[in-house]
């Protein structure tokens, strides 16, 4: 169980152990509040019983309701060590889900290393389909590929969005 | 025209894909040939400005292009862009005003106004602005923000403006927003979530918290973006300021009836509500207790719900309702048997064991119970095992020997060996399962060291570099665990060594605001230690990182705006006070220019001068301070028993920190004011008089200064001398404050010499030379106490051992190098003016306090130099990093050794 409130500023202040998790990307302060400015929504922390920092979640609702391509996004969630297997990661990512079923999003999705199994199978758990393999997605050496992952809403009666597809994509074809 | 388009295409390509450095050479080529094509001009400028090369040149190109903006869109777009990244925000206003008051009727123009206003804090022209877009623009469109930017603007103008914040613009924005509700209402449109924002806004600052409350139950489909998890919160929230407590408790009853959607939140109001709701009603803490026994009696398996009825335990103690801890004792022990494998288990508890902790082995099982047989461990029976010792740590070490303290950590090692087989499997990427039995071990043995301070010093330095050693090796197996980085970055600082510190720093990968919180374990004492230039390029990358910041802020308010995400507009406004009001932010500028002084005391230049002088008198900066170090970062057994009364580590090391900062300020002050008399041709009074007001100030930091060390009545020596407590000052503070007499001193000789200077020209030679004698006792002081008072502090020289007091004699007397120095520089200044004996005598003492601060240096280095820390230490790259950092430290103060040794010649001649 968690305490869960949208993130503010200050809070940059109190993730310094979960980001330097070498998994987890620390990114610019414009990134960050960019989603706070954006989509604040959709930026959550969790906090344990302790008053510790469990994780947080950052995601944003992008694309077109007209060509049904209206969803949410994970763009990262990150939990510390210690609260890891409490499922507080499936928590987090049902608000977003919530919030975007909220938004009349047809679907939520993210990106993952395909060498990730854990998340991989963690998201399927969490009733995520890879719906398309992204070829070198991920810049490295050697660049890896990801895969788009998603869930559909109940706005996508049909499960159209969630249909997968039979060849990978490039990368820049990924909107 | 068609054809210089045509010639720039390839350049904006170029500028899209940051090849600036290749696209100014196109741009000189094209500007060759035509060099009044005005796109080609603002590319020059832009791209000048992002390779940060002729920066000034670059905004002046841009300043000449204002008036052509008018004409060409394209112009328009690069130097508003120009404008925004180079921060002339006042420019920018000014630009879109002219265009504005050409075309009063394009919508883009003046929504771009507006935003111009935003990023200059104009709020009344925001509110014109926006009133003006609304009226022209807003005909038919009712979904245009325009309105609520007005309202949100002069609510910014009620939150800042002190004197007509509540009186005046308060009642307006909540005039505007009831209106444009009302409008909406009336026309049977959807009220809006950033209308109802703005108006919750509104009442919150007015204090009408009830007011909010009816606002959420007149709207049903209040907030429709934000989840029920968050609409619940903010309920709970603006009941609690209500002090409602009944209604709270009431409705966390409610709510825990569905437990899918509990949190913790709930569970605390409830708690927390019914020992309040407790004086006047008995039976609820019964009914309580039975909710949250139901709770976990459905979900046995769940740690949360469990751990709530040890919180009831625990508020029942906090507030007298229960005196004896058996109970908290009996859950405590329910809840390690089932939950002690949980790796998080002793964070849960922390807080409770004070209650317990004469007795803390009467929850735990039997130790010897929870050692697996070698070969069948197992992840669960470490975590238990790790969670029985945590627990032992934190309540039962008082009092222990450094024989049991020793073969407590032995112990400790012991099965940290055994258990690593669990993580064979493991990337060097990944954490270890089994660390924190390591860095408990470690913790036993600085144990040891705190204990044996003033008495087993050669003994006590082994223990650091043998912790060094289990830290360095369990470094090589978990290559990225920053609960064995910091640790080891502490204690490489504690002994003085920057470059391993440095390179493990480089490890964790600090980036951005990461800095704010983590970086005074480095910048704390590399100046100190000698290392300039390191010290220099940290204080530089914390300083660009504000920099930044503040001003991506201000882009991202306008971002909100668009957004209407009003109450991100006040977070972000706060956080701009917070970033710059930032201990961290004022100390690295205080540090970086006191080091530039060092760096450059012959001559010092204008712009270092104005900057130095800007921050020094900017009282505020130095008033609001706030700290937002992260000391919780490292897993931690210490905090709360260090800490005494309502004094946290935190609070005490930030408050003498504070003081210390204080200190420095008024010392660099005196020594730019006496720079400034001796530059001045105008008349000294002034800097006399300010001279005197610094001294007053000094003064009173240091008293401040005293006061907040006796005020905090713990034992210090447990804090402050703790190895893993490397903050801002530490110990050091003690030695430096003994230098104040030292420091006074200067302060006379400047007073002195600066008035002398402006009365030689009126004053008899007789007063002059009175002047000169009081200098000149002085200076004998001087001799005396830097002969004494500093070096009496250290009694053990050539022992050839490293010992961090050692380390700090160095330091000090590098700086009382710095200090005498720059006053030998100034008195002879005058001395050579006025051609007066008494005066040259006076430079004469200065000379041979500087020289035996010099020799004393000098000795102090050879001594740390050549100590054989071979021996500490059976890492052999640890030993290259030691050689090399006492090497560079050698180097680096002995090249400012000799440039005082130069000066001292050439005024000498």
């Amino acid at each position: 169980m968690t305490t869960i409130r949208q993130f503010t500023c200050d809070d940059l202040f109190r993730i310094t152990r979960m980001n330097l998790d070498p998994l987890t990307e620390t990114y610019g302060l414009p990134f960050y509040l960019q989603y706070l400015a954006h989509w604040p929504e959709y930026f959550l922390l969790a906090e344990s019983p302790s008053g510790d920092i469990m994780g947080y979640i950052m995601g944003k609702a992008e694309g077109s309701v007209a060509r049904e391509t209206w969803h949410g996004h994970v763009t990262c969630v990150t939990i510390t060590p210690e609260y890891r297997r409490r499922g507080v990661a499936a928590k987090l990512m049902a608000i977003l889900e919530e919030a975007s079923d909220c938004k009349g999003c047809y679907f939520v999705d993210l990106f993952v290393r395909v060498s990730n199994r854990v998340a991989v199978v963690m998201y399927e758990s969490f009733g995520y389909v890879v719906y398309r393999r992204v070829l070198d997605y991920y810049n490295g050496d050697p660049d890896e590929d990801a895969f788009d992952m998603r869930k559909a809403m109940s706005r996508d009666v049909e499960l159209k969005s969630v249909v997968p597809l039979d060849k990978p994509v490039l990368s820049s074809e990924v909107e | 025209n068609m054809k210089d388009e045509k010639r720039l295409k390839p350049v904006f390509a170029l500028v899209d894909d940051g090849n600036h450095k290749q696209a100014l050479q196109q741009l000189d080529k094209i500007l060759k040939k035509s060099p009044g094509v005005n796109q080609a001009i603002a590319l020059k400028a832009l791209c000048l400005w992002r390779l940060k090369e002729r920066e000034r040149e670059a905004v002046s190109m841009v300043c000449s292009l204002i008036d052509c903006a008018v004409e060409d869109e394209t112009v328009l777009g690069l130097i508003s862009t120009c404008l925004r990244e180079m921060q002339q925000y006042t420019l920018l206003e000014e630009l879109y005003t002219k265009l504005v008051n050409k075309n009063p009727k394009d919508e883009e123009l003046l929504s771009a106004l507006f935003m111009a206003h935003v990023r200059t804090e104009n709020f009344m022209c925001q509110r014109q602005r926006a009133l003006q877009l609304n009226k022209v623009f807003n005909q038919g469109h009712t979904d245009r923000p325009y309105y609520l930017w007005a309202v949100a603007s002069v609510l910014l103008q009620a939150k800042t403006d002190s004197v007509d914040g509540a009186a005046l613009h308060l009642p307006l924005a909540k005039k505007m927003i009831e209106k444009s509700l009302q409008q909406s209402e009336n026309a049977g449109n959807i009220v809006k979530n950033s209308q109802l924002e703005l108006m919750l806004l509104v009442l919150e600052q007015e204090n009408k918290i009830q007011d909010c409350l009816d606002l959420f139950e007149k709207h049903g489909k209040f907030l429709n973006k934000e989840v029920l998890i968050i609409k619940r919160r903010r309920i709970l929230d603006y009941l609690k300021l209500l002090n409602n407590h009944e209604k709270i408790y009431n409705l966390c009853v409610d709510f825990v009836k569905t437990p899918c959607e509990i949190d913790w939140f709930t569970i605390q109001c409830l708690i927390e509500n019914c020992i309040v709701l407790h004086k006047n009603n008995d039976s609820i803490l019964p009914s309580t207790q039975q909710i949250l026994k139901k709770l976990y009696d459905e979900n046995p398996q769940s740690i949360d719900y469990n751990f709530a009825m040890i919180e009831l335990e625990r508020q029942c103690l906090v507030h007298k309702i229960k005196e004896s801890p058996k109970e908290l004792c009996e859950s405590l022990k329910h809840f390690y048997l089932h939950f002690g494998c949980k790796p998080c288990f002793f964070s849960y508890i922390q807080t409770s064991l004070k209650f317990v902790s004469d007795h803390p082995n009467s929850f735990l099982q039997d130790e010897a119970s929870l050692i697996e047989p070698e070969n069948s461990y197992t992840v669960n029976g470490l975590y238990r095992l790790q969670a029985y010792y945590e627990v032992e740590r934190y309540c039962a070490r008082n009092g222990w020997s450094c024989e049991k303290l020793k073969e407590k950590s032995d112990k400790l090692l012991h099965f940290y060996n055994g258990y690593l087989q669990l993580s064979k499997h493991l990337e060097t990427t990944e954490p270890q399962f089994c660390t924190k039995l390591l860095l408990l071990s470690v913790h036993y043995l600085l144990d040891v060291f705190v204990q044996n301070r003033k008495t087993k010093e050669e003994e006590n330095i082994h223990i650091i570099w043998q912790c060094i050693d289990l830290l360095e090796k369990a470094k090589s197996i978990s290559n990225y665990d920053e609960q064995i980085l910091i640790p080891l970055i502490k204690l490489y600082m504690y002994l003085g060594l920057a470059v391993p510190s440095t390179e493990i720093y480089t490890q964790l990968q600090v980036k951005q605001f990461l800095h704010e919180s983590i970086s005074y374990m480095l910048s704390s004492r590399m100046s100190d230690y000698g290392f300039l230039e390191e010290s220099q390029c940290l204080n530089i990358s914390i300083q660009k990182y504000f920099a930044e910041s503040v001003h991506s802020l201000k882009e991202f308010i306008v971002t909100a705006f668009k957004n209407g995400a009003f109450r991100q507009i006040y977070d972000m406004f706060d956080w701009k006070c917070t970033l710059r009001n930032s201990f961290t932010l004022v100390k690295s500028a205080l540090d970086r220019f006191s080091i530039d002084m060092y760096l450059n005391i012959e001559e010092v230049s204008e712009d270092l001068f104005k900057g130095i002088e800007d921050l020094l008198i900017d009282d505020d900066r130095f008033s609001n301070l706030e700290d937002h170090r992260d000391i919780m970062v490292m897993y931690d057994w210490d905090q709360e028993s260090l800490s005494c009364q309502s004094h946290s580590v935190q609070n005490i090391t930030y408050q003498l920190d504070k003081q210390w900062l204080q200190i420095k300020r008024r010392i660099l002050q005196s020594f730019m004011l006496a720079i400034k008399a001796m530059l001045t041709k105008e008349s000294n009074i002034k800097i006399s008089h300010a001279l005197q007001t610094t001294k007053l100030n000094f003064e009173a930091a240091c008293e401040q200064c005293n006061k907040v060390v006796s005020d905090i009545s713990c034992d210090f020596s447990q804090v402050l001398h703790h190895p893993f407590f490397v903050y801002t000052t530490g110990p050091e503070i003690f030695f430096k404050m003994k230098l104040d007499q030292l420091y006074s001193l200067l302060f006379e000789i400047f007073i002195l010499v600066s008035h002398s200077k402006f009365s030689s020209n009126c004053i008899e030679t007789k007063e002059l030379d009175s002047v000169f004698q009081k200098v000149e006792e002085i200076c004998t002081n001087l001799t005396d106490i830097v002969e004494n008072s500093i070096c009496e502090q250290f009694t053990r020289e050539n022992d050839g051992v490293v010992y961090p007091q050692k380390l700090t004699r160095f330091q000090l007397l590098t700086e009382s190098l710095f200090y005498s120095t720059l006053c030998i520089h100034i008195i002879s200044e005058y001395a050579f003016k006025s051609d007066k004996g008494a005066m040259k005598k006076c430079v004469a003492h200065l000379l041979t306090v500087s020289e035996c601060l010099n020799g004393k240096i000098n000795g102090t280095l050879k001594s740390i130099h050549a100590c054989s820390y071979e021996t500490f230490t059976s890492e052999s790259h640890v030993k290259e990093m030691v050689i090399e950092s006492y090497s560079e430290s050698f180097k680096q103060v002995s090249s400012f050794r000799l440039k005082i040794n130069k000066l001292l010649k050439s005024l000498a001649h």
